[in-house]
Parts: structure tokens; sequence; C-alpha cells
């Protein structure tokens, strides 16, 4: 390892991204999904960006992946181990992707081939990344791959086709792939949005132990406030584009700073709560494309005044490793103001 | 609100078998239960579980294997032709995906008047049609509107008018709020139990959430592949379920609290569904119950009231040997 890297190890999170900006031309204007969006993943930590769809935060993994495609434009920092990959050309991508980084989608039936036996598709996964595995050394990687992510009798099943798996298996074969070359940086898209309830229960437990075993950055992209809670070290919320609100999993959940998050936790039905009246949050996030001046959550937002709307808040510190994108951050934080 | 006089939906033993590979494949297996007027009935269950299937055969969208389905007193199982069409206003859905569910080229007006133009009650489009999206608390100016110009909000609560502007007594709600954005959930689950409340609606709520159900349902049956497992008034199923299915569903189901979260000792289940379809004889729990026993190989649970006594609705009743 070169003395470069070794320093990169140390010095920088797993994954930093910086002033993220995604747009997409429709009908000859620009639709800008990401507006600046800034959050980083240290290893062994796992951050959950949270959002509503239409919030960006999809896009934004996307994005880091170098998976967002003409004529999507995207802008602003995404480093690596601290080596800026923007610009990067497909062949460059090709060698960092699965080896630096990798990817588990909410639909594991889209991005699996049915045509090949899953076995195959995890060695194939491996030797993408290095030649010099024999055929024969990469199937028997695949089968203990397998065996690890509880397909078993991974000997027995690694010869079925991805149709004779459940939704569960499935999601447990591409969990295989991404860790086959031991990527610094896994991003999980709603990876359990698609299962039962029992199913997630397994498969974010999966999650868990390998992001502590392998020492993962992981990323958990999720509309699910429960899946954070279980999961995040750390929670990044946005909305509309923009990180509105970032900290650690406790401050967010009992001390959040910013209105959105606050209503966003109130009108989540618990288990373990009985029956009452939600607070709802009225209206509807922006559509996309739509130009909303200042605070995109103003003209859903009881404490809304004329400064929220003259221009976007910044993310500002309300308490340690927290910040909110809200005027009134820390009036609410220090129980001033209660939205 | 239960058990008094005639319910408004009585379900009878249901059967719904289909054809597949070497035979069939039973999707509901003998499923009975009732709702009273004005009470809402959640069935809840995962995937492969039948509770789709038994909304579908309520609706007389599907003819079941076996069974009755009684509606305020009359079997409606099998009534075909004007007998049906009689029925059908009675009767309405609200789909989970009102992406999918609503025609692109139909504007909010046509799409709330559909029902009263099939039913031939064109004279009343103008005045009703108001009303209801009144109602769901959308406004007259957005008639003119094709669902893409709305939110997912705003188009949910067009199905729901289009459910109501028959005036039905039944309404089937099939995970109504699932597809939906969590910040517009809440919206329209106080929408619905408020209309409940102002119009009298009877309500069968299938969902795979149990968050969402306990938010809603008087009542709550537990689908496991095609049978109920456990019903109870809603209280009773989530402070003591006694089955070990609704257990292990219960301890799954996350809750947006990280204190909660890491004192939670959850129930991993082994296996999957899948592990459970071929099961033949006893309990169909069974092969992912960490209670079993060799009884439970031997013996097919039927419903039974906890502690013993008469069944009724609203007895807490549960399919298994080892409850509790």
């Amino acid at each position: 390892m070169s003395a470069a890297a070794v320093f990169g190890d140390a010095l920088h999170p797993a994954l930093q991204v910086i002033g993220l900006a995604v747009d997409f031309p429709v009908e000859r204007a620009l639709v800008r999904a990401v507006a600046g969006a800034s959050f980083s993943v240290r290893r062994g930590e796992t951050v959950a960006l949270v959002g509503e769809s239409g919030s960006g935060k999809s896009v934004s993994a996307l994005a880091t992946m170098g998976l967002v495609d003409a004529p999507g434009r995207v802008s602003g920092d995404v480093r690596i181990d601290g080596h800026p990959v923007l610009g990067l050309r497909e062949d460059q991508w090709r060698s960092l992707r699965g080896r630096k980084v990798a990817m588990v989608f909410q639909d594991p039936m889209t991005s699996l081939n049915p045509s090949h036996r899953i076995v195959r598709q995890v060695a194939e996964a491996i030797r993408v990344h290095d030649a010099r595995v024999s055929k024969h050394d990469a199937r028997d990687r695949a089968v203990a791959l397998l065996e690890r992510v509880g397909i078993v009798p991974a000997a027995a099943r690694a010869r079925d086709y991805p149709h004779q798996l459940s939704g569960g298996q499935r999601q447990r074969v591409m969990i295989a792939m991404a860790i086959a070359n031991q990527p610094d940086v896994l991003i999980a898209d709603e990876p359990t949005t698609a299962l039962d309830v029992t199913t997630q229960a397994q498969v974010l437990d999966l999650l868990r132990d390998l992001q502590q075993e392998m020492g993962l950055a992981l990323l958990l992209i999720t509309h699910d406030l429960g899946v954070v809670a279980g999961i995040a070290d750390r929670v990044v919320v946005m909305y509309a584009g923009r990180v509105v609100e970032e900290g650690p999993v406790d401050a967010i959940f009992t001390r959040a700073a910013h209105p959105y998050t606050r209503a966003l936790l109130a009108s989540v039905p618990r288990v373990g709560a009985a029956r009452g009246t939600l607070r709802a949050i009225e209206g509807s996030p922006p559509n996309p494309g739509e130009v909303v001046a200042g605070c995109a959550f103003a003209p859903r937002c009881p404490l809304a005044e004329e400064r929220c709307v003259a221009r976007v808040p910044e993310l500002r510190p309300v308490a340690e490793f927290h910040r909110a994108a809200c005027i009134f951050g820390d009036q609410i934080t220090a129980g001033r103001l209660a939205p | 609100m239960n058990g008094v006089g005639v319910p408004l939906l009585a379900v009878e033993e249901l059967v719904q078998r289909f054809p597949a590979r070497g035979g069939h494949r039973v999707a509901v297996d003998g499923v009975s239960f009732t709702v009273a007027a004005g009470e809402t009935l959640a069935i809840v269950g995962e995937s492969g579980s039948g509770k789709s299937t038994v909304a579908r055969i309520v609706l007389r969208l599907l003819d079941p294997t076996a069974g009755r389905v009684v509606l305020d007193g009359d079997d409606i199982t099998k009534v075909r032709g004007r007998a049906l069409r009689r029925v059908r206003p009675r009767m309405q859905i609200v789909f989970q995906d009102p992406y999918s569910s609503l025609d692109p080229r139909m504007t909010v007006q046509a799409t709330v008047a559909e029902p009263l133009r099939v039913a031939g009650r064109r004279g009343e489009v103008s005045t009703r049609v108001r009303e209801v999206l009144d109602l769901v608390g959308l406004g007259p100016e957005l008639c003119d509107r094709y669902p893409h110009e709305l939110s997912g909000g705003q188009r949910q609560r067009v199905g729901i008018a289009r459910a109501l502007v028959l005036s039905p007594e039944l309404i089937v709600l099939d995970e109504p709020v699932s597809a939906l954005d969590s910040s517009v959930q809440a919206q329209i689950l106080n929408l619905l139990v408020a209309l409940q409340k102002r119009l009298g609606l009877t309500y069968l709520f299938i969902s795979h959430d149990l968050a969402v159900v306990r938010h809603v349902a008087d009542r709550v049956a537990v689908m496991h592949l095609g049978r109920i497992v456990e019903t109870a008034p809603t209280e009773a199923l989530f402070v003591a379920p006694a089955h070990p299915y609704t257990q292990a569903l219960l301890s799954a189901s996350p809750e947006p609290d990280p204190e909660v979260e890491r004192q939670r000792r959850r129930i991993v289940l082994r296996g999957d569904l899948l592990d459970a379809t071929e099961v033949l004889s006893g309990c169909r729990f069974r092969p992912r119950c960490w209670k079993a026993t060799d009884e439970c190989a031997a013996t097919d649970p039927a419903l039974a009231v906890l502690g013993g006594g008469e069944p009724g609705p609203a007895r807490h009743q549960t399919a298994c040997l080892h409850p509790g």
C-alpha cells in the first residue's frame, strides 16, 4: 500500500460528498434534483440518508457511484478514500465500483440475471476485478460468500436460479456480490423496502453484522424512520434536494432541530403507541422542478415567516456534531420554540 | 359497536384454490370473520398470506372455491347480473397505488363521476362530484386536472372520492397508504378515520403494516398462509399477542426510536415463507416457530378463545397449541 493511500485512510472519511448538485434537462428547463448536498461517511460508520420521494436521496447515491447518465449533469465534489471521483472516465469507474464502493438496490430481481445460476453471478463479480483468479477459485469463494450472507446450505443452493429464491434470499445474493471485492463503502438504497417485515429484520441484521465485521462505511438510503432508528450511527435528512439536518441518531430522534424532521417524526404511526390522531403534515413536498423561494419547507411549516422565504437557510451547528438548516434551529433545540 | 344484531359483512369458511404446477395452491383456507356496521376490521399479513385474495372475494371480483360472503344478511356469493349490479354500489375499494389506479387520460371530474355514469345516475353528477371532493378535502378548482398534475396525497384523495360517490356502506381499503410518502400517510389515515365517523362507514382494512393498523382498526385478524391465526380487539392484540407469528411480526416491526431499538429483543424467525408452504400436516408455522413441539406436527390447531369460552367477534382467539 502506498504512503498516500495510508494517509488517505487515516485522514479522510471513506466517502465524502461536498456541494453535490444534480440537474436533469426537462423540456428546455433544468430540473434540480440535488441542490448542494454535503455529507460524509467514515469507516465503520452507518449513516442513514433519509427523505421522501423527490428529496434527492437516491439521485445523490447514484451520483456518488458515477451512475447518473447523460443528459443528467453532476457537479460538486465526491471523494472516495480522499480521491476525487467526479469526472472519471467510465473505464476508471469500472475499476472503482465493486472494489472501493458498491451498491445494493431495492429490487434485486432487476439487478440479477434471471438465466444464470447465483453462484456464477457472484463468481463473475469477483473475476471482474481480478482476472487472475481462476474460475474454480472464484466459484469456491462465491460459495463461501453465499454461506456468509445466509444462503444455506450454500453448496446446494449455489446452483439455484434467482427465481427459485425468495425476495429476502435474492437480496442476500445482491449483498454477497456487493461485498465480494471487500469495498470500503457500501451504499444500500432502500434495501429492505420491498421485503416483508420478518425478512426485513433478517436482512438488516445481516447488513449490521457485515458492516461491523468488515469495517464498512455504510450509507443506507431509506424513507423508513424505524429502520433508521435500529441501524444508524448518524442521520442526514434531505428535503427537496437539500440536506436540512444532520446529527447523531439519538439527537435526531429526541432533539431534532428542523421543523420538518420534528413533523416527520410526529406523523409516523408507531407499533408501540395506542390509537390516536396522528399529527399530519399539511400539504405535500414540492414537485420536481417546482422552484420554492427560500426554505423549501416554509409553505408547510408552522413557524415560517418572511425571513424564511427571503433566502435558503444554511446548515448551522445547533449542538456538537448536529447541524440544521433552519433559522429557528437554536431556539427549537433549546425548547423555546415548538413547531 | 361489536356483535349487536346482524353484522354488515360476514365471511364464512372461505376457500380459494388456484391451479398450479402439479395440482393447486390454496391461497385462502377456511377463513371466517364478521365486520359490524361502522367498524374497522384490519386483515394483517405478509405477502402470500391470502389477505388480498380475501378482499377480492368480498368485493365479488373473484368466485371462491367454497364458502359464503354475506352482506347485511344476504348471501352475495353467487349473485350475478342485475342482482350483482344492485350489490356493487354498496361496496367500494380504495387501491394501494394512486399512480396506477387512476386513468391518466381522465380528469378528476371524470374519474369521480364515472361510477355515477355507470350506475345510470348522470343527473346527479355535477352536485355529487363536488360534494365528495369537498368531503375528501379537495377544492372544485381541481375538477379539470389530470392525475399527473396532482401530488400523491391528492391522487389518493381522488381515489377515496371515487369510492365514496355512490354512498357505499362498506369500503375495502387495500394498503391505502403504503405507496404514499411518510409525510402524507398521516393526512390520509386521519381523513379515513374522520370520514368513517361522519358517514358511518364500515372498513375492511388490508395491510402489512402493524403500526398503521394500530391507529385505525377496532379489531385485527392476522393471516398466515391462507388462515387467520389470531384475531382480537386491536389493543388486546398489540398488548398481549398470543400467536408466535403475531409476536414475531410485532417484534420485527421497527419503531422510530433508537432507545427502543437498542433494548429490543427481536424474535428472528428461521427461514422464510417458502419453508412453510410445503408443510402438509399440523401447524404450518411450525418450521419457523421456536415453540414447536411434536404435538404441533400432529395437530392442526383451530382458532380457539384464549382462556376458553364462547367465540365472538370481541373475543381474543388464536390458532396455536402453545399460545402466549
